[in-house]
């Protein structure tokens, strides 16, 4: 009887405490926490698109492509062979996956008042490609129109997958291949080829075949690409796009080079003494004439420079031993660290007219900088958001958002629930899309938030 | 006496000449250089952005750099590279990145152990844990290449190279993975028939099929291959073959495949099981133990 009566007391007990903490945990997972609204336990991604578009879609988490593997896998033995059972396809493809093995393609709007918005799909449409693949099979690209308030936002229909390159003012799309690059203009369905057939009057085959001849000769270690027209990076006002290219350059090196939509026309920007074995890099455009560029030398080191659309080029003086920029602003803002070997500054200058430079920010980390990509400035150049680990060997990260006009920081540490920061991208002037990323039966499961700046309602 | 001595030493570089020449030539590899497949596959996040063109697969022949090749190079100017899981990024050298693979994700290093190497970098970022899509260091043309290219391949502590499609295959990219490998998936099939599937990636990118596929294959426990000459091709960059008839139901065998590249000047072969450098074409004149693959007759 007794023994009945303690039974009762902690069924009671328990019963009370979840009735007491259920609200807690649900308040956590479902309302807004401060400045940090949950999203869910999805890894929302933002379509590559212009600017002020806040479209995402729903990636691919670690377990769902466990699933994929395991639909494609047979049986793995010790020995690496595999028994395929009877009857498994394990050529399934992506498009018999979606829906079935792994979750559907959604796409969200995020809101203004932080909420998603499932967009439907206006049309899908297949772009018969004009090139052929590797295996020679004719290529289509499946492009899907998304209507977003008045205007159409275009992804590819597996956008995590996206090469697409995406103009500021959301008109254009760049497709680009080692071999040429293509053009989708927002308002059709037709990719039209914008890079030359020729460099001095001679195809990419042959000059690739030329290529490859030297290296051979010269008894150099390969391989050899020819890149055409590499990493293309449209200007601000998305009138102008510079590329890299090593078809001018067959000794070694790469140059830089402009094409102007305006005119059609591409020209050099900044020639390689041939030889010299100087690669060249975009940096980022600062405003729509200028752009930071770096030359990488033989000797792995490298140096920065301004260079204008007439191919005018001025050193940057930035400091430090190994100086690396980090993050390019069109507002003429440069985040750079000095040592990025050992990646515990960060810094931030201005550009002024005579490519004189401003600092800004800059801070001594009590860690060391990690990072996922090159967005640090918000898009109106008044904030800096970066992520730093406190200790090299923890697995945790800090993410940093400082105001570049008084240097007031915030440091957070972490969301409020679903593990550690994981990384984070700029909405808009006051909003961050984190992501936060816990280990669930050892594989990255992703959570999303939106961390208000100016804070939020508790 | 000068002049005894001065014929001898000709005579003796002579000798040496003779001698050597069609050793150099002929003389076979022995090295382990190649791992099968890594201790856990994940699915690893691309090395890079935008999933680059593959110049050259895990284990193809080739005249240039290490042959056949140890690892996968990825077309990569000077761009960003990105871990491809969590884990511990230690700096090797001048160029390199030895990046130990946290297997279960508790950042503690209680795993097998097993890397990815990352090679011709210009830029490292400093030591420390990364997690998956991190970026880690800068490509680049380090250590005297021609190119700027991205090496990288899971390696085993000792260096040798492990299968890397296998890790791929989650994605449609890079042909769910085929691209990175000389022979992708090794099937066993019901019906006793084996198929594999074999290009090799080259700069510039493109599609090279075998020119010879050949197997071997032994009851298990016996040391002589038998050679079952080519492989049947059935398309799709696929070669099967039946062992239907060939060994008694329950019979286990061993068998492995000796793949051809044309065109090459010195060694044209690579192995599915890959193992060691350059190998003897047949297995039979050697006591070095090929790895193989291990069925069951049904």
């Amino acid at each position: 009887m007794r023994k009945m009566n303690r039974k009762i007391y902690y069924i009671l007990v328990a019963i009370l405490v979840l009735v007491i903490v259920s609200p807690f945990v649900a308040s956590r997972l479902f309302a807004t926490n401060g400045p940090w609204v949950y999203l869910g336990s999805e890894d929302y991604r933002l379509v590559p698109s212009g600017n002020g578009n806040f479209v995402v879609f729903n990636a691919l988490q670690d377990i769902d492509a466990r699933e994929i593997m395991e639909a494609r896998n047979g049986i793995m033995t010790d020995s690496g062979v595999e028994i395929i059972p009877e009857g498994k396809n394990v050529n399934i493809t992506f498009e018999e996956m979606r829906g079935r093995i792994i979750p559907a393609l959604r796409f969200n709007a995020i809101t203004l008042e932080n909420t998603l918005v499932e967009l439907s799909k206006k049309e899908t449409f297949e772009i018969s490609s004009p090139w052929k693949n590797e295996g020679q099979v004719e290529e289509k690209l499946k492009i899907i129109r998304l209507h977003l308030n008045d205007k159409d936002v275009l992804s590819e229909d597996e956008p995590e997958f996206s090469s697409f390159i995406p103009s500021p003012d959301n008109t254009k799309y760049l497709l680009e291949r080692t071999s040429d690059l293509w053009l989708l203009e927002q308002d059709t369905s037709n990719m039209i080829k914008i890079s030359s057939d020729t460099y001095n009057g001679k195809t990419y085959s042959e000059l690739s075949a030329e290529l490859q001849n030297y290296v051979r000769t010269k008894g150099l270690e390969g391989p050899a690409t020819l890149w055409w027209n590499d990493n293309p990076m449209f200007s601000p006002d998305s009138s102008k796009i510079v590329y890299i290219t090593n078809r001018d350059c067959m000794t070694g090196g790469s140059s830089i080079w402009i094409y102007d939509f305006i005119t059609k026309e591409e020209y050099p920007l900044v020639k390689n003494r041939s030889g010299f074995g100087e690669y060249y890099q975009c940096g980022g455009w600062v405003d729509n004439t200028h752009l930071v560029a770096r030359k990488y030398y033989q000797n792995n080191k490298v140096s920065y420079f301004i260079v204008d659309t007439n191919g005018n080029v001025e050193y940057l003086n930035i400091e430090g031993e190994y100086p690396v920029v980090l993050s390019v602003s069109d507002q003429g803002l440069i985040a750079y660290t000095p040592n990025y070997s050992e990646s515990r500054d960060i810094m931030v200058i201005k550009l002024d007219q005579d490519v004189s430079s401003t600092e800004l920010y800059s801070r001594i980390i009590n860690g060391t900088l990690r990072s996922y990509g090159p967005e640090l400035i918000s898009p109106d150049g008044t904030k800096i958001a970066y992520l730093y680990a406190p200790d090299k060997e923890e697995t945790s990260q800090n993410l940093v958002v400082a105001d570049l006009e008084n240097n007031k920081e915030t440091i957070i540490e972490r969301a409020p629930i679903k593990g550690t920061i994981y990384n984070f991208n700029w909405l808009d002037d006051n909003r961050l899309l984190v992501h936060t990323v816990i280990a669930v039966n050892g594989m990255n499961e992703i959570s999303s938030w939106i961390y208000n700046i100016e804070g939020g309602q508790s | 006496m000068i002049y005894k001595i001065k014929k001898l030493s000709l005579v003796l570089l002579i000798l040496i000449l003779i001698f050597s020449s069609p050793i150099t030539a002929l003389s076979y590899s022995y090295t382990q250089v190649f791992e099968n497949v890594p201790p856990s596959i994940l699915n690893w996040a691309c090395p890079l952005n935008n999933w680059p063109i593959v110049t050259s697969s895990w284990n193809t022949p080739r005249d240039i750099g290490t042959n056949p090749h140890q690892g996968v190079d990825l077309s990569a100017n000077f761009v960003n590279v990105y871990a491809v899981w969590n884990g511990w990024l230690t700096l090797v050298g001048y160029y390199t990145i030895r990046f130990q693979i946290d297997i279960n994700n508790d950042g503690i290093k209680n795993d097998s152990v097993y890397y990815c190497d990352y090679y011709h970098l210009s830029q490292r970022n400093p030591q420390g844990y990364y997690n998956k899509g991190a970026i880690i260091g800068t490509s680049g043309n380090g250590g005297g290449q021609y190119d700027p290219h991205l090496h990288f391949g899971g390696v085993s502590s000792s260096t040798r190279w492990y299968r890397n499609e296998v890790n791929y295959r989650w994605t449609s990219n890079w042909n769910y993975g085929k691209d990175v490998d000389s022979f992708k998936q090794v099937e066993w099939n019901s019906n006793n028939t084996t198929a594999i599937t074999i290009y090799f990636m080259d700069d510039p990118y493109t599609y090279i099929s075998p020119s010879e596929v050949v197997i071997f294959h032994r009851k298990a426990g016996t040391s002589t291959w038998t050679n079952g000459g080519s492989m049947t091709y059935i398309g799709n960059y696929k070669y099967t073959y039946s062992f239907t008839g060939k060994y008694p139901a329950g019979t286990s065998i061993n068998w492995l495949v000796r793949i051809k590249r044309s065109g090459l000047s010195v060694y044209s072969y690579c192995w599915a099981p890959a193992k060691y450098d350059q190998p003897d074409p047949n297995p039979n004149s050697t006591s070095y133990p090929y790895a193989y693959y291990t069925n069951t007759i049904n």
